[in-house]
Parts: structure tokens; C-alpha cells; sequence
């Protein structure tokens, strides 16, 4: 019995065409590409393979060569507050002058006007955000005196705090020790039950496979993209990583290996 | 003991609150050198038009000085922009020699082909005039210190956030351009101002010493750019009296002692002390997050 075509769900992100290249060497190779609405999304791929490229992409921080990029159904320009973004290393000075506080609550001032002071709303929305990585404790703490998990932490409160329809995040548990990775993933599965979009580059494929419901398998290409029992299969891996699974990220989805496939 | 003169009082405390309020923020953005630059770049703009109209009108000679300031902060920026790694001191030391080398080839230039230079009080914007200071230049300092000052205060969260991650301000819809041009317009026009009662050599340090004074005992945004704007304040009050007692000690009749680098040595001497010495962590709470309720 065929099933009938579900009608096209709302996306979250749309690509088009989109390819994307530092000087001369592709990093991004004609991505085409649909994330659900509603989705916890899981962007997967070697070392090299672009996600953090197609993060930026995304976003509007780095400008593609090609193609046409829709966020929330409506162009880049139209997006910014509505992104909150965790990056995989940022260059931020962290002997900036703010405390674990401050930073929670940047999050929060794109929806502020500038002649309006930071008010009851935003102080409860920064420490909701911060009891949510647990670093309420550390609220006062410059930011310059943080453990590399604690930074990390922070800046996710950051990204909780925007309270944004769409929240994207680069590696977000680099640094993390493991129960508290478990309590954020836990986290997101929430967000995205209360209807919030998430997608997330994580390197760990069995998580993946276990809490993120949408997978992109990406290497310059989109190698797959899908519902994640679908898509995370042995095959796609293998064209995403190379037959030696993620142990070689230097060969490329079609590389010399292919002919030995089965 | 006598008082010092209204005009250099209040040029002084004005310095004084424009360049901590300018160079916190140039600590900032990591770029201490680029105040110094501005102001190597004005001494040539001095000159040339000076050169070019013959006239010594303070109007002539800060809009030659502007010129060359804001022409040069603008090839920083476009050199950043062009190659990354010149990102922080880079591009900045780069020109600082240049621009200073510039204006002392030009000025070389003139004294060969130009008559009556050394009347012309053009030495001044090395060292600053204090004792010619007006109540007029008073009033400049002040004024651009309020008008800084209320731009600063008004748009504090969108300058923290630019200044801490531009990247982030960007996706907030924070206005990333606007905002880094018109500090760059500010600290040009700021370096215009004081040049020729501050001088340039006594301005740039002032704009590295002020912040780095204030840095270790403050945790926010809001407090250390408050904290250098004050510091600066207090050290151009002090400064004209503290010059009176020397001049009153040690001076000879007719060779008074000069205020800008009286004002420096203060500056770097609180900054030296405040680096060693003890830590006011300030304990406000500025958010008032962690405070359970
Ligand atoms: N600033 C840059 N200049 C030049 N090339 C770059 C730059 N950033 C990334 N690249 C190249 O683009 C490709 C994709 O990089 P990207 O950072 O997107 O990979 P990634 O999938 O995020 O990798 P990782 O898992 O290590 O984070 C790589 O081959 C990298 O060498
Ligand atoms: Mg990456």
C-alpha cells in the first residue's frame, strides 16, 4: 500500500544551491537541503566535512558563492534575534570585562530597545537560562576565572537565554563532562518539545541515533538528509566517512575506497 | 600658594574624563595603539594645512588634523579587513612609525621653504600648550566628554556586545557597522580636540594608562568604562595643583614645568600601582541574578 506524500512540512532552514569556498577550494559543494520544523537535528560528518562551513552559512556569517539561503521561511536579513547560536571555537577575549551573569544576559538584549533598561523580564530570563547549565553559583564570577567546560557552559546560557525559535549548536558539549552533557541533551529534547528547532553538529553517532529524530550527513555534499532511523544507516555512514568509519576523515565520500564496497 | 587658572583646570579634568571614557574602549577592542596612531596621524594633517592655507586658526588646523586622523583609522580598518591577521596591534603598528615619520618629513619640508615656523606654535601639538589653554578648548574637551559619554551610556548594551562578540551582535540584529564607525568617529574626533592643549604624545598614553589603571578592579562593562572615565577625571583635577607645588618647589621664573606630562607620569604611575597593588573586586551586583529571591 502506497502511502500517500505527507504535504511538505514547514521548514525551518532551506537551502538552495548553495556552495561555499575558502579561495578556491570548495568547503560546501552544491547543498541542496530541508530541516523540519519542530526538529532536534543532528549534523554529522569527518573532520573537515563543512558543518561548521554550513553553520556559518546558514546564519548569514559566511557569505556563499552560490545559491539561496531561507531561515524560518524568510531571508537572512530578515532572521537576525530569531537564531540563537552556539559556536564550535569562538574568538571571543575572555578577559573581557563581564561576569557569568552579563553573558547570560546578552542573550537577551536583542529584544530590548536601547533606551530601555534591562528589566524583571530579562533577569528571569538569563537565570532560567543559567539554572539550566547549572551555573547559577557562578553568576558573579568574571568570566576570565572559568574552567574551559564553564566557558562553554556560560556560553550556552547565552544561547538559552535568547528564548530564539531556532537554536543551532557547533559542538556544544566540547569540554563538557558527561552528566552534564546528558542534563543538556535532556534539555533539548524539552526545547523541542515545547516546539523550539534545534540543530546540533555532535560527533557521537549513538546519541544521535537515540535523541535526535532529523540527520544530515554531510562531507562537502549532503550525503544524506532525513528522519534519523532512515537515514543513519551503515551505508550513508559509509559514504559520509569512508568504509573505515569515522577513523579517516581524509577520504572523500567517493574516494579510491569505493570500488571495494560490497 | 596660588590656584590654577579656571581654563586649564577644567581642560584638564575634561581631558581627563575624554580619553579614560575613549581608551576603555579602545582596550576593548584590543587596540591601545590605535589612539596612538590617530594621533601621530593628525601632527602631519596639522601641517599640511597649515602649509596649505598659511594659517595658524585653530578651526584650519583641527580639520587638517581630522583628516589625516580619520583618513588613517580608515585604512586600519580597510588593512584589518583585508588581511585578518593583521587583527589587533598589527595593522596599528604598522602606521604608528609611519604617520609620525610622515609628519616629520613634512615638517623638515617647511622649515626649509616656510619663514616663521617656530613662531608658529605648531611644537605645541607635540606636548600640548597648557599654559595658553582658553576657556574655549575647556568647553571642547568637556563638551565631546559629555557627548561620548551619553553616546556610550545610551547604546551600552550594543557596544558591550559588539565589543565582546561581534559575531554574536550580528545575529542579534545588534548594528555591528554603525556602531564600530561612530567610535572610530569618536576617537578621531576625540584625538582633534585635546591635540592641541594635550599634545599628542601626552594624549596617547593617557588613552593605554587610564583603562589599564582601572582593569583589574572591575568586572563589567559598565563599571570599568565608568571607572577609567572617572580615574582620568580625578588625575586632570589633581594634576594643575600638583603642577603649581612643583613649579612653586622646584620651578625657575620664566621656565614653568608642563602640565601633559605631568598629567602622564600621574596616570602611568596609578596604572603602574594599581597593576601591583591590591584588587577592589567590586562584590555589586550588577545583574542581580545570583541572587536567589
Ligand atoms: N578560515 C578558513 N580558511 C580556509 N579554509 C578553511 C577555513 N575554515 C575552514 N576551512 C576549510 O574548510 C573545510 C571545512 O571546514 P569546517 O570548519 O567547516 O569543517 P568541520 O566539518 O566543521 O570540521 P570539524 O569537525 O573539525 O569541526 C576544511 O577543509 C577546512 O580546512
Ligand atoms: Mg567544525
Amino acid at each position: 500500500m502506497a502511502k500517500e506524500p505527507l504535504p511538505p512540512a514547514e521548514a525551518v532552514v532551506r537551502l538552495e544551491d548553495v556552495t561555499v569556498a575558502y579561495g578556491d577550494r570548495p568547503a560546501l559543494w552544491d547543498v541542496d537541503l530541508e530541516i523540519p520544523k519542530g526538529s532536534l537535528t543532528a549534523v554529522v560528518g569527518p573532520n573537515g566535512a563543512g558543518k561548521t562551513t554550513l553553520m556559518k552559512t546558514m546564519l548569514g556569517l559566511l557569505k556563499p558563492a552560490t545559491g539561496r539561503i531561507e531561515i524560518l521561511g524568510e531571508s537572512l536579513a530578515h532572521s537576525k534575534g530569531k537564531v540563537a547560536f552556539v559556536p564550535q571555537r569562538s574568538s571571543v577575549d575572555w578577559d573581557y570585562p563581564a561576569t557569568v551573569g552579563d553573558l547570560a544576559l546578552m542573550g537577551t538584549h536583542g529584544s530590548l530597545p536601547w533606551w530601555k533598561p534591562v528589566g524583571k523580564e530579562e533577569k528571569r530570563r538569563a537565570r532560567e537560562a543559567l539554572e539550566m547549565v547549572d551555573l547559577v553559583g557562578l553568576a558573579d564570577r568574571p568570566i576570565n576565572q572559568l574552567s574551559g567546560g564553564q566557558q562553554q557552559r556560560a556560553f550556552l546560557a547565552r544561547a538559552l537565554s535568547q528564548d530564539a525559535p531556532l537554536l543551532v549548536l557547533d559542538e556544544p558539549f566540547q569540554g563538557i563532562d558527561a552528566s552534564t552533557e546528558r542534563a543538556i541533551l535532556d534539555l533539548f529534547r524539552n526545547l523541542r518539545r515545547m516546539g523550539r528547532s534545534l540543530i546540533v553538529v555532535h560527533h557521537d553517532l549513538h546519541t544521535v541515533r537515540d535523541l535526535f529524530d532529523f540527520s544530515v550527513l554531510l562531507n562537502v555534499r549532503v550525503v544524506a538528509a532525513g528522519p534519523t532511523e532512515s537515514t543513519l544507516n551503515e551505508e550513508n555512514l559509509r559514504a559520509t566517512y569512508g568504509p573505515r568509519l569515522g577513523l579517516d576523515p581524509r577520504r572523500a565520500p567517493h574516494g579510491p575506497y569505493d570500488g571495494a564496497r560490497p | 600658594m596660588t590656584t590654577p587658572d579656571g581654563a586649564v583646570l577644567f581642560a584638564c579634568i575634561g581631558a581627563g574624563l575624554l580619553y579614560g571614557l575613549l581608551g576603555s574602549i579602545t582596550h576593548l577592542r584590543r587596540q591601545s595603539l590605535r589612539g596612538d596612531v590617530l594621533a601621530h596621524s593628525a601632527w602631519p594633517g596639522v601641517l599640511v594645512a597649515f602649509a596649505i592655507t598659511g594659517e595658524k586658526s585653530p578651526v584650519v588646523l583641527a580639520l587638517g588634523a581630522f583628516v589625516f586622523s580619520a583618513g588613517f583609522g580608515l585604512v586600519i580598518t580597510w588593512l584589518e579587513r583585508l588581511f585578518p591577521r593583521l587583527k589587533g596591534d598589527g595593522a596599528h603598528a604598522l602606521l604608528l612609525s609611519g604617520s609620525f615619520a610622515l609628519g616629520s618629513v613634512v615638517w623638515s619640508l617647511m622649515q626649509r621653504h616656510m619663514e616663521g615656523l617656530g613662531q608658529a606654535g605648531l611644537k605645541s601639538f607635540l606636548l600640548g600648550q597648557a599654559a595658553a589653554v582658553q576657556w574655549p578648548d575647556a568647553w571642547t574637551l568637556l563638551g565631546a566628554s559629555m557627548l561620548a559619554g551619553l553616546f556610550v551610556y545610551s547604546f551600552r548594551r550594543d557596544i558591550s556586545g559588539i565589543l565582546f562578540d561581534r559575531d554574536h551582535a550580528f545575529l542579534l540584529g545588534q548594528p555591528t557597522l554603525a556602531v564600530e564607525w561612530i567610535l572610530d568617529l569618536f576617537l578621531a574626533l576625540g584625538v582633534v580636540c585635546g591635540l592641541q592643549v594635550v599634545g599628542m604624545v601626552v594624549l596617547s598614553a593617557l588613552l593605554v594608562a587610564l583603562p589599564l589603571a582601572v582593569r583589574p578592579h572591575t568586572k563589567s562593562f559598565g563599571t570599568f568604562v565608568l571607572a577609567s572615565t572617572m580615574l582620568g577625571g580625578a588625575i586632570g583635577f589633581v594634576t594643575p595643583w600638583l603642577v603649581i607645588f612643583l613649579e612653586s618647589s622646584f620651578g625657575h621664573p620664566g621656565k614653568g614645568i608642563p602640565t601633559g606630562p605631568i598629567f602622564v607620569v600621574m596616570a602611568t604611575l596609578v596604572a603602574i600601582a594599581s597593576l601591583f597593588g591590591p584588587r577592589f573586586n567590586n562584590k555589586s551586583v550588577a545583574t542581580g541574578i545570583g541572587v536567589r529571591r
